[in-house]
């Protein structure tokens, strides 16, 4: 696999919220959502026998992936890849943002939640966060045959780990990288493997 | 005693195909046919279940009158380890194959001697290739994957090229027979049937039990210690794969299934009924119940 495309999910009734919508949370799409134009010609640049789409199990990813998957007149098997699914929250997973900062007064935007580690609350540990990211990616680069693209169908955060796992090999800068802004919903983000 | 009750069962028999529109000489040679089953020990009617009895006489019934074809349908596994941590996927015809040669070696002749136009199509179902855990420990990668089931399916038809030289006789799997679409309707009944155990009560006890019943085959299956949510995902996904065969399934009149006794089946003989909510990868079905015969290897 020499090009992984990362791909939010559509848009979630946990996304209108600003809720935490964690790994341990399984929500569906909103209905009646269309992929933008602009989202869709970049994906048909690509044959559409090169590509094998991925999801990570949870009905947001799933639901999207269809979709993608009947718009692309794709045929082949789709890969459930469970490493790729955002951060686990435990207590915090549902929580609306404004429920967040009264529990951490120090976070000004949800991006912040990544600089936090409660452990005593389930709340996944950043470290272990990451070491996912990279047993998933490492799962994707061994299935998918070298000429294939991978078309990962995640979430907001499993999207930075990716980022920042094929980008940086240190710790804290991949911790930056998780802070960085959140891609949007159905927002396309490319990634050429094997080079840091 | 017993010939009276058989007698009996089969006025009864003959009775309702007339009622459902056959005309007699059809409801008698249907009859007889279902009698030679029995006398050769095809299981679907040991069991004594009066509904699959009659429907499996109607479709029978419906052939016989040229409306039908009768279409088996028997999903089989891959050659899989017994655990997946100690080998990869075999090349052989695995634990489940072999008793459907015996079954189709009993039926296919039986459809032949009295003339029933039949199908038989063997699934195997390569329906894990999307769960990356298992592909990875059981195969080195997706292509592989599929490339020992398709090995697999070689081997079947060598060892039964008796079967599968006839017309209508296949083996394939159902990555192929479905061309990509079986997933899409596997997820889509995923969906369906995490919305039904919110509201029956009865659904959401039987699938823990499963959860809970299978941890120790699903954690060969995966490799791996297994959470009780990882079970239950298991226990929804192999619930989802019978009822989106069965509803496939649904869209011919004569289908009769051929699988292994399991608690999925379940999914079969108490369908979920589909209201608006509809998927653009599922057939049309007329009637979303119709029961489908099923014979229990």
């Amino acid at each position: 696999m020499g090009i992984l495309l990362a791909i939010r999910h559509l848009e979630t009734q946990d996304n209108r919220e600003q809720r935490f919508s964690s790994g341990d949370r399984d929500v569906s799409i909103l209905p009646g959502q269309h992929f933008a134009g602009n989202m869709m010609a970049t994906l048909r640049k690509f044959r559409k026998e090169e590509l094998i789409i991925v999801h990570t199990g949870l009905r947001r990813s799933i639901e999207t992936t269809v979709l993608l998957m009947r718009l692309l007149g794709y045929l082949r098997n789709p890969l459930v890849v469970s490493q790729f699914r955002e951060r686990f929250g435990g207590e915090l997973a549902g929580l609306r943002f404004s429920e967040l900062q009264q529990l951490f007064p120090e976070l000004r935007s949800p991006n912040q939640l990544w600089g936090i580690e409660a452990p005593e609350m389930g709340l996944e540990s950043v470290a272990t966060f990451l070491a996912r990211i990279e047993e998933g990616i490492t799962q994707v680069a061994r299935l998918v045959p070298a000429p294939c693209i991978a078309i990962v169908v995640a979430h907001a955060g499993s999207i930075k780990g990716i980022k920042a796992v094929l980008t940086e090999k240190e710790v804290d800068t991949r911790k930056q990288i998780l802070c960085e802004s959140t891609p949007q919903n159905q927002e396309v983000v490319q990634f050429q493997c094997g080079r840091r | 005693m017993r010939e009276e009750v058989t007698m009996a069962k089969a006025k009864t028999l003959v009775g309702y195909l007339r009622s459902r529109g056959l005309d007699d000489g059809v409801a008698v040679r249907v009859q007889q046919i279902l009698e030679e089953w029995r006398r050769r020990g095809i299981p679907l009617w040991e069991q004594e279940n009066k509904r699959d009895d009659q429907r499996a006489a109607l479709i029978l019934g419906q052939t016989l009158s040229g409306e039908e074809l009768v279409r088996f349908f028997a999903p089989v596994c891959p050659d899989y380890p017994d655990d997946s941590r100690a080998a990869q996927l075999g090349l052989g015809l695995g634990e489940t194959i072999p008793p459907v040669f015996s079954l189709m070696r009993s039926v296919i002749p039986l459809m032949e001697e009295w003339k029933v136009p039949y199908s038989f199509t063997v699934l195997l179902a390569d329906t894990e290739i999307d769960l990356s855990e298992v592909v990875a420990l059981l195969a080195n990668s997706v292509e592989d994957f599929l490339g020992r089931c398709s090995k697999t399916v070689t081997a079947a038809q060598e060892v039964a090229s008796d079967l599968f030289c006839k017309s209508g006789v296949q083996i394939v799997p159902f990555s192929k027979y479905f061309s990509g679409q079986w997933h899409p309707m596997q997820y889509f009944w995923e969906g369906i049937a995490r919305e039904k155990k919110e509201e029956d009560s009865a659904f959401n006890s039987f699938l823990c039990e499963l959860a809970g019943f299978r941890t120790g085959k699903y954690e060969k299956q995966l490799g791996r210690r297994c959470t009780p949510e990882d079970c239950f995902r298991m226990a929804i996904r192999h619930y989802a794969q019978y009822h989106a065969l069965g509803y496939w399934m649904r869209q011919y009149q004569g289908a009769i299934l051929v699988n292994k006794d399991s608690p999925n089946l379940r999914a079969i003989r108490r369908p979920f009924v589909l209201g608006e909510k509809k998927h653009p990868s599922l057939p049309e079905i007329l009637d979303q119940q119709s029961r489908i015969p099923i014979i229990v290897l």
